[in-house]
């Protein structure tokens, strides 16, 4: 059991977990039909419960999971499995009864007429009672986690964002904070409303279904399950004081000392690599930086529109073709970099502390 | 998903009805429960447990009051009151008429009263109407329609109308109020007797008839249940939260000050009432209610509150959460099992441990180095002065003191530099006992050899800086049996111990004095102490060469071999080398370094080592060292000590002590090097804080008390305890007497300890006088220049008063001080003014009465000798010295009654209780002799030559006082 919490512990640091969770996205989905099964899902969903329960007679785990604060985030995590699982499951069933030639589940559905009451009415009742009740148990076994007046020479450590804000708050590692903070939230609120005008595929309206839009399902649950609820998991339980992370089994200790090696990329080419010190002049030192950056958000488009994207391209025009990729492109930016973090230690690509500037 | 039938699909109504039904009745559950948790509050069970003590208490005064009966009387009284009932009815056979005409009288007057009423408001209403009739202008009386005469005629004759009527029917109700009030007085006249009787009666019952009221009240029953029921509780509970309100005492919540609200009495219910100091907690009474809470107390309870001195959460309603702390391990066990305890962390002010609550009285009791009734405060405050922890830790409020430790700027003229390297190595090697503290051989300690080099090079920097000092050259040799006995004779003792005689420690232990100095310079610093060190507070006790070398002489036999077998151990240069060059990389390259190491002596080495580590272990802070005198503070702030959070102080991987404030003191002055364990530190990253070795487990106890009083919080000014003028000016002098130890040899105020060497004499004659009420007894001018150059007063004492060498403005505040301390005023008193000569020649018929010449001498060169039977105790101050030295004033005051102004003292009181023993002089009037008296002996200082005194055999005797 303790060499099983000293491995878990082990592998427990951003890249190990956000590559595992990758790959598993991606396995996941690539054999959808196979995962989606009622017997494999309540395996799966078995084993991690297992998990769970085991990892709960360890003091440190059970101490992060049961703080009250956190207890609406384990709710969360079984909540987005369940629903995952099921809207997966109602586009593996159309996929397959559209394979055979039939109508979809919704399109056979809608056929039958029933009336709103009581069909409806009556389970929204029954489930608002059932919500008060768990609510009020809720409220009654678990008290508010009130704590001390708010002092301006102490900073709770860890000091943590609103739950909701917790991806936000792991990307400031990787970001700029204006970037992080700012361009970041901006960006996925545009983006999202811009997804109507951008996406304008009739294909998959008013039904369930996986195999009619494969990529951009991928594309949507790679952006939130992956960048932003495993974020907010990872925030919410393994990042510890000094926003230190720990691993499930591991004592939260205030004092624990982790190295500080980041460099920007104008240190690693200029000092590192060319032996040479940093231009005074910044658009110099940052040129490489710059250039890539052109390269990414600029040749990147022309390049993908040219062989990938081709279809893609004649599809949408210009316009939304040039939305479509900036918002990919950005999306796929985040992970990128935290790539290049744990691989190079690089800070920012381009750092113009001058003008707080970075990237 | 196949389509779902109609059968077994959630669609179902019926099944839907089921579901419903089942989770309808859940909630209704959970209802019941969240009313019910929300109404099972902790205090509550308090409340209700505290019910139930008052209800048995209760059953016990009723029992004790119904004891209190005595049934016999009870029974013959009653009795009595059958008897006269009996009795007055057949006596008065026509009092049954007459009371039933007193109740019909009653009755008519009643209703004349009620008519009367009646018609007054009738006739209030016509003279408005008429008043206002006849004042109105035109343009009104036209309004009303009529014209306006007829309107005031018809107005003016009601008006009389009714003032006859009102007046008709007030007569009559007079008339009947006077035959009520005569027949009122006819019955009483019966019914006085009985009325009486009832009185006793009723008295002998009172007590019982309060309590059963009490009981009723709290007797269980369905009233009270019901109005303390869940949801009807709104309206009446007798279970309810209380709370006190301090407008002027504050919360402070960082960003705001919150009025405290102290809810601490809804479980501690009877803290201010008195009766429950046996019973359980929380209900146990305060107990000082005549200090705390009393309504009389000087910090009455709806003024002060509790979590002002308590600290805690004042708002918090359970046993956790208002942060209660236990004093001990096992009271914390205690509570863990009882209360499901541990410490609360979301507070930053939890409870004082009861054995740190004085930690409080600071916050309004400020500027004074003690508070009243806050001995351990008081302590912790004296030793962080005594040991100099200020001279390291910043603390606001002790400031401007002379350092602690002796000047070393001349140290070459005192010691010899292997005495200074055993001394700093291990202190307590050469006196136990001594405040300097130990630096090196701790816990986190570098190697032997590695310190040895160290120390080594600080006695080096010190006598590389020290000035050439000379003693005078002793020619004559010195008799140490006769200084052994001086030094008991003169008052050594009052500041120094020697050997077994220990009855102060404020000054160094001469054991083993031998050990450390010369003869020579003993014999300078006895002479005259401020020829080696100017600031010292080691006094001059005026010795004659003779006698000074003779102390100095025996000071020097008293040596300490085990401290003179310790050898000086080589230093190794290679770690001498290393040392020297760790200091020089500081702020050098290693080639820089290298250079200058090799450019060094011997010499140049240990000199420059001494003069870093000096800066690092900051020894400046109690010594004056040559080339420190601008040095600042090498410790953190201890200011706000109490404040800081928890989280800022560094514990280490010290997990066996409580993470609090107190356990953090407590281990740093137990081993201020612990908090270094496990840790991997560089030799000037460790903890260097010496440790104080004398500090016993008491000491450590009232210095965590005081650092915990060291907290920002704001009082505002009319809730502090300001000092008014007097007590400032005893504040001031405070300062000298206690810098100069004059408690060593002087009790000074009273209930204080003092006058320690008293202890070494046997004749508590022969001890140095209480100055108790020195303001009051002195004069001014004399007390000054007393002060300043002392004169023998009590020529028998071998102790001498010593000369301090105070300055003008020291004496002056010491004369301040003692007068504020004796609520004095400055008065200008004419010494010179001459009495009356009846006046005299009265007092001098007393003065011979008395016989006061057995004790006091009475001409300037008058002495009483001692001999057979007369001890010291017998002696008294010389008369003649009254004149210029005493207030005139007090002279009565002390004939009145001695023993009132000093205790114990042999002078005795010749006018008890203000009667005179002579009858026949100034018509016996006891304050007149006095005052003739007084005359008298002042004028004893005018006489330059009265006649010699008889010497006293068997004396009435007396002390009196300095």
């Amino acid at each position: 059991m303790d060499a099983f919490k000293q491995f878990v512990n082990n592998i427990s640091s951003p890249q190990v977990l956000v590559t595992l969770a990758i790959i598993f996205f991606f396995v996941y989905l690539k054999f959808v039909r196979f995962f989606t099964r009622t017997p494999v899902f309540l395996a799966m969903l078995g084993l991690f419960l297992a998990f769970c329960g085991v990892s709960l007679t360890d003091e440190h785990f059970r101490s992060v999971v049961t703080m009250p604060d956190n207890v609406p985030i384990v709710g969360m995590i079984f909540l987005i499995i369940f629903f995952t699982w099921l809207s997966l499951r109602k586009a593996v069933d159309n996929d397959i009864r559209m394979e055979r030639g039939e109508p979809t589940f919704e399109a056979s559905e809608s056929k039958d007429k029933l009336y709103t009451w009581p069909h409806l009415v009556y389970i929204e009742l029954l489930c608002m009672i059932i919500a008060t009740i768990v609510l009020v148990v809720w409220a009654i076994y678990l008290k508010a986690p009130l704590e001390a007046p708010a002092n301006p020479t102490v900073s709770p450590n860890p000091s943590k964002a609103p739950w909701y804000f917790l991806g936000l708050q792991e990307m400031l590692v990787y970001f700029d904070p204006w970037i992080a903070g700012v361009l970041l939230p901006s960006m996925i609120i545009i983006g999202l409303m811009a997804i109507p005008y951008i996406d304008r595929n009739p294909k998959g309206s008013g039904y369930f279904s996986f195999k009619e839009r494969k990529w951009i399902i991928t594309g949507f649950l790679f952006g939130f399950l992956i960048l932003w609820i495993f974020l907010i998991i990872l925030g919410t339980f393994l990042r510890g004081p000094n926003w230190n992370f720990f691993g499930p089994y591991e004592f939260w200790d205030v004092h624990k000392v982790v190295p500080l090696v980041n460099v920007n990329l104008s240190e690693l080419i200029w000092v590192k690599w060319l032996g040479a010190g940093l231009p005074k002049f910044f658009l110099q030192r940052e040129i490489f930086g710059l250039v890539m950056l052109a390269l990414y958000f600029g040749v990147m488009p022309l390049v993908l529109a040219k062989t990938v994207f081709r279809k893609l391209y004649m599809e949408m025009g210009m316009i939304r073709y040039s939305l479509f990729i900036i918002f990919l492109l950005v999306l796929i930016a985040l992970p990128v970099k935290m790539y290049l973090r744990w691989m190079f230690n690089l800070k920012y690509i381009v750092a113009v502390p001058e003008y707080f500037f970075n990237i | 998903m196949a389509k779902p039938s109609d059968k077994d699909s959630i669609y179902d109504t019926k099944k839907l009805s089921v579901i419903f039904g089942i989770i309808s009745v859940i909630l209704f559950g959970v209802i019941v429960w969240m009313v019910i948790d929300d109404h099972a509050r902790e205090w509550k069970k308090y409340q209700r447990s505290f019910e139930k003590l008052q209800f048995a208490k209760a059953q016990e005064e009723l029992k004790s009051a119904s004891g209190k009966i005595n049934a016999k009387e009870f029974d013959k009284l009653k009795a009595d009151l059958a008897k006269m009932d009996k009795d007055l009815a057949a006596k008065n056979k026509n009092l049954a008429a007459k009371l039933k005409k007193q109740s019909e009288l009653a009755n008519r007057v009643g209703q004349v009263a009620q008519q009367l009423q009646v018609e007054r408001s009738y006739l209030d209403t016509v003279r408005y109407a008429y008043e206002t009739a006849a004042t109105s202008d035109e343009e009104h009386l036209v309004q009303m329609k009529n014209s306006a005469e007829e309107k005031k005629n018809k107005l003016k004759k009601e008006l009389s109308e009714w003032q006859n009527k009102v007046s008709k029917n007030q007569s009559r109700l007079d008339e009947l109020a006077r035959e009520k009030e005569q027949l009122d007085a006819e019955v009483l006249s019966f019914a006085k007797e009985r009325g009486e009787l009832e009185a006793k009666i009723t008295a002998m019952t009172q007590d019982q008839k309060r309590t059963k009221k009490k009981l009723d009240a709290l007797a269980p029953g369905f009233f009270n249940a019901f109005r303390n029921s869940a949801i009807f509780d709104f309206m009446a509970p007798t279970y309810k939260v209380h709370q006190l309100v301090m407008e002027d005492l504050f919360d402070d919540y960082n960003f705001v000050r919150v009025p405290k609200v102290d809810r601490c009495t809804t479980c501690h219910t009877a803290i201010d009432t008195k009766g429950f100091e046996n019973a359980p907690q929380p209900f146990r009474t305060h107990p000082n209610l005549d200090l705390y809470l009393g309504s009389n107390s000087p910090h009455p309870i709806e003024k002060t509150g509790c979590t002002v001195c308590h600290g805690g959460n004042g708002q918090a309603l359970t046993f956790y959460h208002t942060g209660h702390t236990p004093s001990s391990g096992k009271q914390a066990e205690e509570w863990e099992k009882k209360y499901r305890w541990h410490p609360l962390h979301d507070w930053d002010d939890p409870m004082l441990a009861m054995n740190n609550i004085q930690s409080s009285c600071v916050k309004c009791h400020q500027g004074v180095m003690e508070i009243p009734q806050a001995p351990k405060w008081n302590q912790g405050r004296k030793i962080v002065e005594q040991m100099g922890c200020w001279g390291c830790h910043k603390i606001h409020g002790i400031e401007g003191i002379r350092k602690v430790g002796p000047d070393l700027t001349n140290i070459r003229g005192k010691v010899d530099p292997a005495w200074v390297f055993k001394w700093i190595k291990e202190p307590k090697s050469f006196r136990p006992d001594t405040n300097m503290p130990q630096f090196f051989g701790l816990s986190n300690a570098e190697s032997q050899q590695d310190e040895d080099a160290q120390v080594a090079a600080i006695t080096a920097y010190l006598f590389a800086n020290s000035g050439e000092f000379k003693s005078e050259d002793v020619k004559e040799t010195g008799d140490p049996i006769k200084g052994k006995e001086l030094i008991q004779k003169v008052g050594c003792m009052g500041c120094h111990s020697i050997g077994d005689i220990k009855v102060n420690n404020f000054a160094a232990d001469l054991s083993t004095e031998g050990s450390k100095t010369s003869l020579a310079w003993l014999v300078d610093w006895l002479k005259n102490p401020k020829h080696y060190w100017p600031e010292t507070h080691m006094p001059s006790l005026r010795l004659t060469d003779q006698e000074a070398i003779d102390i100095a002489s025996f000071l020097t036999t008293q040596k300490s071999p085990t401290f003179d077998a310790i050898p000086e151990p080589e230093i190794n240069k290679d770690v001498l080398n290393k040392l020297v060059r760790e200091e020089l990389r500081e702020s050098n390259t290693d080639k820089e370094a290298d250079e200058k190491l090799k450019a060094m002596n011997e010499d140049e080495k240990k000199t420059y080592l001494g003069e870093r580590l000096i800066t690092f272990y900051g020894c400046f802070a109690c010594h004056n060292i040559k080339g420190f005198e601008n040095s600042k503070e090498i410790g953190t702030e201890l200011t706000e000590e109490g404040s800081k959070v928890i989280s800022q102080f560094d514990f280490g991987f010290l997990h066996d002590i409580p993470h609090t404030r107190q356990a953090f003191f407590d281990q740093k002055l137990k081993n201020p090097r612990e908090f270094d364990r496990g840790r991997v530190r560089t030799r000037k990253e460790k903890l260097h804080m010496p440790h104080f070795t004398t500090l016993t487990d008491d000491d450590r106890a009232a210095l965590v008390t005081y650092l915990t009083s060291l907290k920002r919080e704001y009082i505002p000014l009319n809730r502090k305890r300001l000092l008014d003028d007097d007590e400032k000016e005893w504040e001031a002098a405070y300062r000298i007497i206690r810098d100069h130890n004059c408690a060593g040899c002087h009790t000074y105020a009273e209930g204080e300890e003092g006058g320690n060497i008293a202890k070494t004499v046997e004749d508590p004659g022969m001890a140095p006088p209480s100055i108790v009420g020195q303001g009051k007894r002195t004069q001014d001018k004399w007390l000054f220049n007393f002060l300043k150059n002392p004169t023998p007063i009590r020529p028998w004492l071998h102790f001498r008063m010593p000369t301090f060498g105070f300055s003008d403005q020291d004496a002056d505040t010491l004369v301040k001080g003692f007068r504020g301390k004796s609520h004095v005023p400055l008065t200008f008193v004419d010494a010179d003014a001459k009495a009356a000569p009846e006046s005299l020649a009265d007092g001098k018929k007393i003065f011979e009465m008395f016989q006061c010449t057995k004790c006091h001498a009475v001409t300037p060169e008058g002495k009483i000798e001692l001999k057979e039977g007369v001890t010291a105790s017998d002696l008294a101050p010389n008369l003649t010295l009254a004149k210029n030295r005493l207030r005139h004033e007090w002279i009565v005051d002390w004939l009145k009654d001695p023993n009132a102004v000093m205790p114990n003292t042999r002078m005795p009181g010749y006018f008890p209780d203000l009667q005179s023993p002579a009858p026949d002089i100034l018509g016996g009037d006891a304050m007149k002799q006095m005052a003739a008296l007084r005359d008298y002996v002042v004028s004893l200082g005018d006489q330059p030559s009265a006649p010699a005194p008889a010497t006293p055999q068997s004396p009435p005797p007396a002390t009196t006082a300095s």
